[in-house]
């Protein structure tokens, strides 16, 4: 290359002429040899997403720094690979394929998931295993970070990982709508490495009536019944249809990873139809019980989760109580008193013999003293007939002392377990465990006052899930002035449900803490109190910087001030910034303003942002479920609605 | 009565034909030249209008101004107003959207002299044209252009 030649280069890197992007692209997609790395670096260095766009189009004939260099810029560069997406030339699609395939980026997922319905199969083949790999990876990185949390969910991603999986889940949503047959197993596996965190929304296209994509989840699990599908294997037991389909394969297939993974998602054993459906998966315990020393490999919480999950099986009573004896020679004290409270629950001769050997000492391996007198307790209590009133799989019955130790083990438990169990499930544990255990509040109340902030901010969050504000009144007052913003948050939230003028203005106090949630959490609150100078206080959070509470400052004004929400309601849902959309549109969800019909509907169309339309598809539903059941209200005879005098 | 070659018929006589044919004035040949004169000239405009619309389809979109664009470039590779005639007009051959896009690569200078030659095969032009795209070849990427790759 002469002077010249670099001057000129020079000079295309560095100008603002929209032209040089396409100068440089030209001249890139025709050379093919040496000079095309001098060629893909000016225009990287450009940065313009049609200069990028150049560069992707002449992603297979680059070189390893350039694809390299490509890559680092995704998901930077989404703009530019949804343009080159939609090319006419199939060797450029599949550029987009293999450079999303090589990222890795979640928030990329979008592109592929159109790119599943190319006119040409091989660009739609190849999107499909771009789209699965993309899907492993991300589950490999959560299973990373996950590993020594004790209850695995999205409530305990980081910020980025929570983020990613939400930008999958969306594309998920849209590829699962509709895909090529030829193509079910790689969408559907994507979707079943996530089996246990898939949002409802999406969980129920597996488990609708004569769901096809239900039924093909089967065949993928008979056909490979690898680790990675644990967690959907027992989520599915959630559902009667596919549970029962499920559990049977469940019992041929349990390995002992399997059954580590398969423990990890246990959190559902609550769940009544889980417990229905275990029933039926006798054979795979049967096989996890000819193999006991696969349960030393277990942590002590999957230890306590197998054990609930035994119990509910239908294996025979002398082989659910030679594993338990197993597990008492490998676990720790904690889970030595769960066995021994679970055999307690199994009202048999035999249960009673395994009692007796613990309370008698005739283990050849350690009891702890507790275990060992918690047993002596129970076989004194239950009759020579084995008829003690107890439920199989319930906790056993204990002595209601203040200082029992079997009790706060069931706490802890519950304590560890409650946030993702559902209302119902989590209703009928929380009455069960306050009827047994008299000092339930004062935990509850220790843990409001610990030094740890997440174990206050938990605390809340139990009494906001279990209504039980009324009860804890100070202890919430006290927390709204903690030093966490998140104990805050939640507080003022709980505060919403008490009532009086202390309680308004505590909550008018925190409209003006320092953190965001608090404020937004606040200005929820307050709508339930419906304060006279209402608007006054919340006119100026119409216009608020941050979403969440300009979006509760609307919803909170809606009734009184219909006009002027719908207006500011309105403007929202315009906003440039997409997280302010979502929120104007979760803020619809819960006011259904039918004024809005139209523009929502606009938004479901048109919006440029995958997760705003899918809301807005969200909000439209709503809107039409009101409007239906409204309209059913209105027609009245004339005299009866203005017959007053 | 004057007998009509219709009437001729009906009363079984062969009827002379050339009776049917009324001579044509001046004034109808003008007409009738003009009419298919216009005729032609519709036919054809719609032909070239048809052949320009699928033309402009097929040629690339234009980003920016090229013109422009080449004129800075050849000012800065050193190039005349000689040159730059001529890479246009190769440009617009090859359906380059941007002539500036040739003094980047040695593949598009060599298409660009193959296209020249085809244009311009018996004519004297072509000996000039492949001169100054030698002389583009030398300046930017300092080889002959018989040497650069195609």
């Amino acid at each position: 290359m002469t002077d010249r030649f670099e001057r000129v280069l020079q000079f295309l890197r560095q100008t603002n002429l929209v032209a040089a992007d396409q100068v440089l692209g030209c001249a890139l997609s025709a050379e093919g040899g040496d000079r095309a790395p001098v060629l893909a670096e000016a225009l990287l260095r450009r940065g313009t997403d049609p200069a990028v766009a150049h560069v992707v189009r002449a992603y297979h004939k680059v070189d390893d720094a350039s694809r390299k260099a490509l890559v680092g810029l995704c998901p930077g560069i989404s703009g530019a690979l949804r343009s080159v997406s939609q090319d006419e030339n199939v060797q450029v699609r599949m550029n987009v394929v293999q450079l999303i395939c090589a990222a890795r980026h979640p928030k990329l997922s979008y592109i592929l998931s159109y790119l599943l319905h190319d006119p040409i199969p091989a660009v739609r083949t190849a999107a499909a295993g771009a789209y699965k790999a993309l899907a492993l990876a991300l589950f490999i990185r959560l299973c990373e970070s996950t590993r020594d949390a004790d209850v695995p969910g999205p409530g305990n991603l980081s910020g980025e990982l929570a983020d990613g999986i939400s930008h999958f889940f969306s594309s998920l949503d849209a590829a699962l709508e509709s895909f090529p047959s030829h193509l079910r197993t790689e969408i559907i596996e994507a979707a079943m490495y996530f089996g246990p965190l898939l949002p409802e929304g999406i969980w129920s296209k597996f488990t609708g009536d004569r769901s096809r994509i239900g039924r093909a989840a089967v065949e993928i699990f008979q056909r490979d019944s690898s680790a990675h599908f644990a967690g959907f294997a027992f989520r599915s037991l959630t559902d009667l249809e596919l549970g029962k389909l499920m559990a049977k394969i469940v019992a041929s297939v349990c390995g002992t990873e399997f059954i580590r993974r398969f423990l990890t998602f246990g959190w559902y054993r609550y769940d009544l139809t889980v417990r229905k459906n275990l029933a039926r998966s006798n054979r795979g315990f049967r096989w996890l019980v000819g193999n006991h020393p696969a349960l030393g490999d277990l942590n002590g919480e999957a230890q306590i989760r197998f054990v609930d999950l035994l119990l509910l099986t239908t294996i025979p009573q002398v082989e659910k109580l030679s594993a338990l004896w197993t597990l008492l020679g490998l676990a720790d004290p904690f889970v030595q008193e769960h066995v021994v409270s679970q055999a307690a629950g199994m009202e048999s001769p035999e249960a009673r013999k395994f009692l007796a050997r613990v309370t008698a000492g005739e283990a050849d391996f350690p009891i702890s003293n507790r275990a060992s007198r918690m047993a002596g307790r129970f076989l004194a209590r239950m009759s020579p007939t084995g008829a003690s009133g107890t439920v199989i799989g319930s906790p056993a019955p204990l002595e209601t002392g203040g200082s029992e130790p079997g009790i706060e083990q069931y706490f802890d438990q519950f304590w560890i377990a409650f946030e993702p169990l559902e209302a119902e499930t989590f209703g009928s544990a929380l009455e069960r465990l306050r009827r047994l255990d008299p000092q339930f509040d004062g935990q509850v109340q220790s843990k409001l006052t610990s030094s740890d902030p997440a174990a206050r901010a938990r605390a809340v969050r139990l009494i906001l899930k279990g209504k039980m504000a009324t009860r804890f009144t100070h202890e919430l007052f006290a927390v709204c002035d903690d030093i966490d913003a998140a104990v805050r948050a939640s507080a003022v939230r709980a505060l919403g449900e008490l009532s009086g003028p202390e309680v308004e203005h505590k909550i008018i106090e925190s409209l003006d803490d320092d953190d965001p949630r608090v404020q937004a959490n606040a200005v929820e609150a307050l709508e339930t109190f419906n304060p006279p100078d209402l608007l006054a206080l919340l006119e100026d959070r119409l216009e608020h910087p941050n979403n969440r509470i300009r979006a509760n400052a609307i919803k909170a004004i809606l009734k009184p001030q219909y006009t002027l929400a719908l207006r500011a309601l309105s403007s929202m849902l315009d906003h440039p910034d997409p997280t302010f959309r979502r929120s104007a549109l979760w803020a619809v969800i819960k006011t259904t303003p039918l004024h809005l019909g139209k523009k929502i509907n606009q938004l479901a169309q048109d919006d440029p942002d995958p997760e705003v339309r899918s809301a807005a598809k969200q909000a439209l539903g709503a809107m039409v479920q009101y409007w239906k059941e409204t309209r059913k209200v209105e027609p009245q005879p004339a005299g009866s609605a203005e017959g007053g005098p | 009565m004057r007998m009509t070659g219709l009437s001729m018929l009906a009363f079984g006589a062969d009827p002379n034909l050339k009776l049917f044919q009324d001579p044509l004035g001046r004034v109808g040949v003008i007409v009738l030249v003009v009419v298919v004169v216009g005729m032609l000239v519709w036919f054809g405009g719609g032909l070239f209008a048809m052949y320009r619309r699928r033309r402009a389809e097929r040629l690339p979109a234009v980003f920016g101004d090229p013109q422009d664009m080449l004129d800075r470039v050849c000012v800065l590779a050193g190039l005349g107003v000689s040159d730059r005639y001529l890479l246009n007009k190769t440009a617009r051959r090859m359906n380059l959207p941007q002539p500036a896009a040739i003094l980047l690569s040695p593949v598009l200078l060599r298409r660009a002299a193959d296209t020249w030659i085809r244009a311009h095969r018996f004519a004297p032009t072509q000996n000039w044209g492949l001169h100054r795209l030698d002389l583009i070849a030398r300046t930017l990427f300092g080889k002959p252009l018989r040497e650069l790759e195609s």
